[in-house]
């Protein structure tokens, strides 16, 4: 009797284990379609679009990125906007942040705009749109880094775009800064 | 521990006067018309208009911030300490629009007079203006941020010994912007515009139109403005103290970090525009210059000093300094726990069919404790 209940549990977790393994990575490794921005954002918001990974985002402006409760929320939305940075439209360095990945039950392409960051390659363009008007920027480098590896960023004058979000995927180990030129 | 001691934004704005004034001037219409032959007709008009503008401006402002912070004096382990100072001052700043530039000047129709006639308009304008400003700013700003996590003291104990102190940052911003501005719009070019018309007169007629303008401003701006710019950093992680213990002794002192960013930007800036200043015609730079004293000069005695003990000046770069030392967290670790977790579950599981005797020959796998 103890080794039939022990055979059928044994067959419950190694089922459960296969199936909550695809329910977590489902998110991640299937092809899923960017969610086209609404009409008024389109028009008078702040947002950015990277084709070559069919990322589409509202971008939430001078979020604090000191603050984790502040930024988390924003990050709901979309893609936050570093507060103290140069905002979109002006000249100087733009960080933009968002979430590489999130628990399955609360990941969705609207809070993970940047689940496939780390695919951008050199020549790749970022479209960052403000109030109608969309400037393109040209990926021309990237780098994996600690968290308190902050010393590169120290040139911010020129017209730049910085998005970061962590690597590996699944974590909050290091983080994936990508570097793009207004041209 | 992460705590923001105190943020504090003080910006004053302590005067501002904008002047505006109306001209006497005015658009007219003389006529010399309808007149018999041989008639002898003068006109003879003389505006005058003068405008004088004082203003005398005076402002004492004094910051004074001292900020203490102090996580731990005997605790073992000691939590982070993070202080953030935003001062911003601004004072004295005066607009002067002249509102009379783009007025129309006099019409001047002489017209279907008689033969021999002898007209004559005579206009006569004078327009004078007089700008002075005297500003007079004393901007003080003292700060004191005094941060300690160390100075901790564990002495007779028996076993291991371990004193961990916090890290400290600290973010100093001080900006005094456009402290005594003064701006004057007005044309001597003068738009002012005459319609003279001469016409349907008789033969042998003889007319006579003469304008005489004279414009005149004169701005005088005496700016004094004294900046004094005191900022004083002190940090301590370390001084430690651990005696007469009898085990490991372990003391790990916490990093010091000291962000000071000091603008003195727009001092002293007079700016007299007499091109034109019609309202849809703006001239003023984006950027004024940082010290233009005009008549008499300014005085800018900026002073700043930043010290830290065991600290280091970070390059106080508007990026670095947006993000601080920390770049946000943007993943989360659920997805790793959770495939340990399931890694964990399916190890069971196979240990269970073993145990059972009943799973298949592949799946047999040798476990003993």
């Amino acid at each position: 009797m103890q080794k039939n209940l022990a055979y059928y549990l044994g067959n419950i977790l190694i089922v459960g284990s296969i199936l909550c393994t695809a329910l977590i990575y489902a998110p991640i490794m299937l092809p899923q379609k960017s969610t086209p921005l609404s009409d008024e954002v389109r028009r008078n918001g702040t947002s950015i679009e990277i084709p070559a990974i069919d990322a589409t985002a509202e971008i939430v402006l001078d979020v604090d990125p000191f603050d984790k409760s502040k930024y988390l929320v924003a990050l709901d939305r979309g893609v936050a906007h570093a507060q103290g940075t140069a905002k979109p439209g002006e000249d100087g360095t733009i960080f933009l942040f968002a979430h590489s990945s999130l628990p399955p039950w609360e990941m969705t392409r609207v809070n993970t705009p940047f689940l496939s960051l780390q695919k951008l390659e050199y020549g790749h363009s970022v479209l960052i749109t403000n109030q109608g008007k969309t400037e393109t920027y040209i990926v021309f480098d990237r780098k994996e880094v600690w968290p308190n590896e902050v010393d590169y960023l120290a040139n911010s004058e020129e017209n730049m775009l910085i998005l970061q979000t962590c690597t590996p995927l699944g974590t909050s180990l290091k983080r994936l800064l990508i570097f793009a030129k207004r041209v | 521990m992460r705590e923001l001691l105190k943020i504090t934004t003080l910006t004053i704005l302590s005067t501002c006067f904008f002047f505006s004034w109306n001209s006497n001037a005015q658009a007219e219409t003389l006529e010399i018309t309808g007149n018999g032959e041989s008639a002898i007709s003068s006109i003879e008009q003389n505006n005058h208009s003068g405008q004088t503008v004082v203003s005398s401006n005076e402002v004492n402002i004094n910051n004074n911030i001292q900020i203490q912070s102090n996580t731990g004096s005997t605790t073992i382990t000691t939590g982070n300490s993070s202080s953030t100072t935003n001062v911003e001052n601004s004072a004295n700043t005066n607009s002067i629009n002249d509102p009379n530039c783009c007025i129309v000047g006099a019409s001047v129709n002489v017209s279907e007079n008689g033969s021999n006639t002898m007209n004559s308009v005579s206009i006569g304008t004078k327009k004078g203006m007089s700008v002075e400003s005297n500003n007079t700013a004393k901007v003080s700003t003292s700060i004191t941020n005094t941060s300690q996590t160390g100075a901790n003291t564990a002495n007779n104990n028996t076993g291991i010994t371990s004193i961990t102190t916090g890290n400290i940052q600290v973010t100093t911003q001080v900006k005094n912007n456009d402290v005594n501005g003064n701006t004057t719009r007005t044309s001597l070019t003068n738009s002012e515009a005459f319609n003279i018309n001469v016409s349907g007169n008789g033969a042998g007629s003889e007319t006579r139109v003469m304008i005489d303008k004279h414009n005149n401003m004169v701005v005088y701006s005496t700016n004094i403005a004294e900046i004094s710019n005191i900022i004083e950093q002190l940090s301590n992680t370390g001084n430690n103290i651990a005696n007469n213990n009898t085990g490991n002794v372990i003391i790990r002192t916490g990093d010091i970090s000291v962000t000071t960013l000091l603008e003195n930007v727009g001092i002293n800036s007079t700016i007299a525009d007499v091109t034109s200043c019609c309202p849809n015609i703006s001239t003023t730079p984006n950027n004024p210059p940082d010290t233009d004293p005009g008549r008499g000069g300014g005085t800018i005695i900026p002073s700043s000093s930043s010290t830290s003990s065991g600290g280091m000046i970070l390059g106080a770069t508007t990026l670095a300094y947006a993000l601080g030392e920390v770049l946000p967290a943007t993943g989360a670790n659920t997805t790793l726990w959770a495939t340990v977790f399931n890694v964990f579950m399916l190890l069971m599981g196979l240990y269970l069919r073993n145990r059972s005797g009943r799973s298949p020959a592949i799946l047999t796998i040798e476990i003993t404790f």
